[in-house]
C-alpha cells in the first residue's frame, strides 16, 4: 500500500514543514509537520502526509492541520495529528481524529526504588506483572464490574473505581481532567458498546499497549525533576492502553450513525474515515457524551491497571506500595477531543481540539495543571519503543501558541506489522532484548515480532524536536528493564 | 491466489484483500482472513455455531457491517470463527452460519486483537469475472 509523497513541501524553520493549502481545492488551512530533514524521509514514505492535506478539508479548522514528529500513516486521520475546529464557524467533530481506542494513554509512576532493589530480580518481577494482569486477546480479569456499575464508571471514570478502593484521591489530582470528563453521557452509548466494555476494566489489551518497568538514565531539567521527586537510578512503571472494546465500539458505532451527516450538512471529504458532523448538531453532541464517556472508561482502566501493578510490587517486594513510594506522577490521553480555549489571530475561541496519537502540552502557568506541577508546565509522558527509550517532559507556552497546546505523543511506527515479522524471521526478539538486558514477555507469539525496536522511529529524534520547536521540554529520559505486552 | 485473501502492509495497521468468483465466497474469504490476522486458523475447530446477520445500503457498507459484526460476536462471546457457510447475500443482505470455537489459551495461537473495520480505502469490485475486496483494520 506504499506510496510516496509527491506534493509540494516547504520548509517553514529547522522544526517545521508546511503542505500549502494550494496543493488540494478543498484545503481550509495549510498543512504542518514537525519534523527535520533526519524525520522527513520517512513521514514522506508512506501516505501520512496526504492525510495531513485531507484533515485541513475539515470545516470550521483553525490555523492548520497538523502533525507531530511521530507522524504515520492512519486511516483518514494520520497519526500523530491535531486539528482545531471552532463550532462558532460550523466547526465538526470527526470520531476519526480521536481513533477506536478512545482516550488511549499513558500514565507514569515513580518509585522510591533504585536500580540496586531490582538487580537480577527484574526477570521474576515482570513475570509476575505478567501473572497479575490480564493482557492479550480475549483475556478478562477476576476485578469485574456489572453492567450498572459500569454506567456510574463511564459517567464517573477514575474517581469511581479510586472511590471503590482501587486508588488514592492523589491519583485524580495527577489524572488528564482529573480522570473524568463532564458531559459524559452513558445513555449516548449502545447497548452493544456497553456489551463489548463488559469484562475489559483493568485489562491491558493487545498490539502496543504495554506495562514497562523503566529505569532513569538522563536527567535534564532539575528543578522540574526535583518536583517529580526524580532522579538518575530511580525506577520508574509505564502504563500504556485504553478505553479497550469498548471504545472500539463507540467509535465504530458513531462512524456509523454519522454515515448520513456530510450530506445532511453540506460536508465534502476526501476520505470516508473523515466522516463528521458539525459540533453544534444533534449528531456531533451525542458522539461528544458517547466519547466522553468512552474517555471516563478509559481513564477507570488505567487506574485499575495501576492499581494491579502496586498490588504487584507490594507482593513482590513485602512491603506497601505506598512505602515504596508507587505515586502516579501524570496520567495523559493521546486519543481525544477535548473543548478548550485558544487565542486564534487575536481572539480566543473555544475549539473542538482532536488529538489522535497527540498529547496535550499545557505551559506553565495553565489553571487546568495540578498545583503541584503548575509552576513547571503539564507532564508529558512519551513513551518508546521497547529497547531504547521514554521520556518525561512538561508543557511548554510555545505550544499554547503553535499547536492547540500540544506535542507528540510516542515514537511512531516506522515499519508495517508484516515487514516487522519478516524482519524478525530467523531471529529471536526476546533473546535479542535480554542481550541488551531488557526482559521482554508478551502473551501473543508475534507480539514482540511486531513490536520490535526496529519497527519503530527513533524516539531520541522525535523528542527533540518537540524540544527544540518548544512544545515542550525534556526532563528525564528513561531505559526499559522490562516489559509486559499484550 | 489460492488462500482467498491475502493480508496487505500498511503502517500502523493490517490491510486485507480478498477475493472469490461470488459474494458468497468473496464474504467468506474476507471473514476467513479477518480471523486469520487475529489467530491462527489451523488452530480453531468449528465445533460451534451462530447464525449472524448484516445490513446495508450497498455492498462496501455490507462488508463492514458483516466483518463487524463478526468482530462484535467473537470479542463479547469470546468465539473465534474459522468457517462461514453463507447462506444468502444480495448487495444489500448477507446471512450466514459462522463455525468456531470458544477461545482456548492454551490450544489457540492468538496473534493480535483487530480494533475494528475501517472504512479507509475501502473497496469491493468486480473485475474479470472476479469479486475483490480490500478493506483496513485498526489494530
Amino acid at each position: 500500500m506504499a506510496n510516496e509523497w509527491a506534493g509540494p513541501i516547504e520548509q517553514i524553520d529547522s522544526c517545521r514543514y508546511r503542505i500549502p493549502r494550494s496543493y488540494k481545492p478543498g484545503m481550509r488551512v495549510d498543512g504542518i509537520i514537525y519534523a527535520d530533514s533526519r524525520l522527513l524521509p520517512s513521514i514522506l514514505d508512506d501516505r501520512a502526509a496526504e492525510q495531513v492535506a485531507n484533515v485541513a478539508f475539515l470545516p470550521g479548522i483553525q490555523s492548520a492541520s497538523l502533525a507531530m514528529p511521530d507522524i504515520h500513516w492512519g486511516y483518514g486521520f494520520c497519526i500523530g495529528g491535531v486539528a482545531a475546529t471552532d463550532p462558532e464557524q460550523g466547526g465538526v467533530i470527526s470520531p476519526g481524529g480521536v481513533g477506536y481506542d478512545i482516550n488511549c494513554g499513558v500514565r507514569l509512576l515513580r518509585t522510591d526504588l533504585s536500580a540496586k532493589d531490582v538487580k537480577g530480580r527484574v526477570p521474576e518481577l515482570i513475570q509476575a506483572l505478567f501473572a497479575n494482569i490480564p493482557c492479550g486477546v480475549g483475556r478478562t480479569g477476576k476485578i469485574k464490574f456489572n453492567i450498572a456499575q459500569q454506567r456510574h464508571l463511564l459517567a464517573e471514570g477514575s474517581a469511581y473505581v479510586v472511590g471503590r478502593g482501587f486508588g488514592v484521591p492523589a491519583d485524580l489530582e495527577h489524572t488528564e481532567a482529573g480522570g473524568c470528563l463532564a458531559d459524559a453521557d452513558p445513555d449516548a452509548l449502545t447497548g452493544r458498546a456497553q456489551e463489548r466494555g463488559k469484562g475489559q476494566c483493568g485489562t491491558l489489551g493487545a498490539g502496543n499497549h504495554f506495562i514497562e518497568v523503566q529505569i532513569i538514565d538522563e536527567i535534564y531539567d532539575r528543578q522540574a525533576a526535583e518536583i517529580f521527586r526524580l532522579q538518575t537510578g530511580q525506577v520508574t512503571v509505564m502504563i500504556h492502553s485504553g478505553s479497550r472494546g469498548l471504545g472500539y465500539q463507540v467509535c465504530d458505532d458513531s462512524i456509523k450513525a454519522l454515515q448520513k451527516a456530510p450530506a445532511k450538512y453540506g460536508i465534502d471529504l476526501p476520505d470516508r474515515q473523515l466522516i463528521c458532523a458539525p459540533v453544534n448538531s444533534p449528531e456531533g453532541q451525542r458522539y461528544l457524551s458517547a466519547m466522553r464517556a468512552a474517555a471516563n472508561y478509559a481513564w477507570a482502566n488505567r487506574q485499575v491497571l495501576m492499581y494491579l501493578v502496586r498490588q504487584t510490587f507490594a507482593e513482590f517486594f513485602g512491603q506497601p506500595w505506598a512505602k515504596l513510594g508507587l505515586e502516579l506522577i501524570y496520567d495523559v490521553a493521546h486519543n481525544i477531543a477535548k473543548l478548550e480555549t485558544y487565542e486564534v489571530e487575536g481572539r480566543k475561541k473555544l475549539l473542538c481540539v482532536h488529538r489522535k496519537g497527540a498529547t496535550r502540552s499545557l505551559g506553565p502557568g495553565h489553571p487546568e495543571i495540578p498545583a503541584c506541577y503548575r509552576t513547571i508546565g503539564q507532564p508529558v509522558i512519551i513513551p518508546g519503543d521497547m529497547g531504547r527509550n521514554s521520556y518525561l517532559l512538561v508543557g511548554q507556552e510555545t505550544a499554547i501558541q503553535q499547536s492547540f497546546g500540544s506535542t507528540c505523543h510516542g515514537a511512531g511506527r516506522l515499519m508495517s506489522r508484516g515487514a516487522a515479522i519478516r524482519s524478525a524471521r530467523g531471529r529471536n526478539i526476546q533473546k535479542e532484548l535480554a542481550e541488551k538486558g531488557i526482559t521482554a514477555i508478551a502473551q501473543g507469539r508475534r507480539g514482540l515480532d511486531e513490536e520490535q525496536p526496529a519497527a519503530y522511529k527513533d524516539v531520541n529524534l522525535v523528542v527533540d524536536i518537540v524540544h527544540k520547536a518548544g512544545l515542550s521540554k525534556k526532563v528525564a529520559r528513561m531505559r526499559p528493564l522490562g516489559v509486559i505486552k499484550g | 491466489m489460492q488462500l482467498g485473501y491475502r493480508i496487505l502492509d500498511h503502517t500502523a495497521d493490517v490491510g486485507l484483500e480478498a477475493r472469490g468468483s461470488d459474494l458468497a465466497e468473496l464474504f467468506s474469504n474476507a471473514a476467513r482472513g479477518m480471523f486469520a490476522i487475529i489467530g491462527c486458523p489451523d488452530t480453531i475447530r468449528p465445533s460451534k455455531e451462530l447464525l449472524v446477520k448484516a445490513d446495508a445500503d450497498n455492498l462496501e457498507n455490507l462488508l463492514v457491517n458483516w466483518l463487524s459484526e463478526l468482530l462484535y460476536l467473537s470479542a463479547t462471546q469470546g468465539i473465534l470463527f474459522c468457517r462461514f457457510d453463507i447462506a444468502q447475500i444480495d448487495q444489500q443482505h448477507i446471512s450466514a452460519k459462522a463455525l468456531g470455537e470458544p477461545i482456548d489459551q492454551s490450544r489457540h495461537e492468538l496473534y493480535t486483537e483487530i480494533k475494528a473495520v475501517t472504512y479507509h480505502d475501502l473497496k469491493v469490485v468486480k473485475a474479470d469475472q472476479i469479486w475483490v475486496a480490500r478493506v483496513l483494520f485498526d489494530v
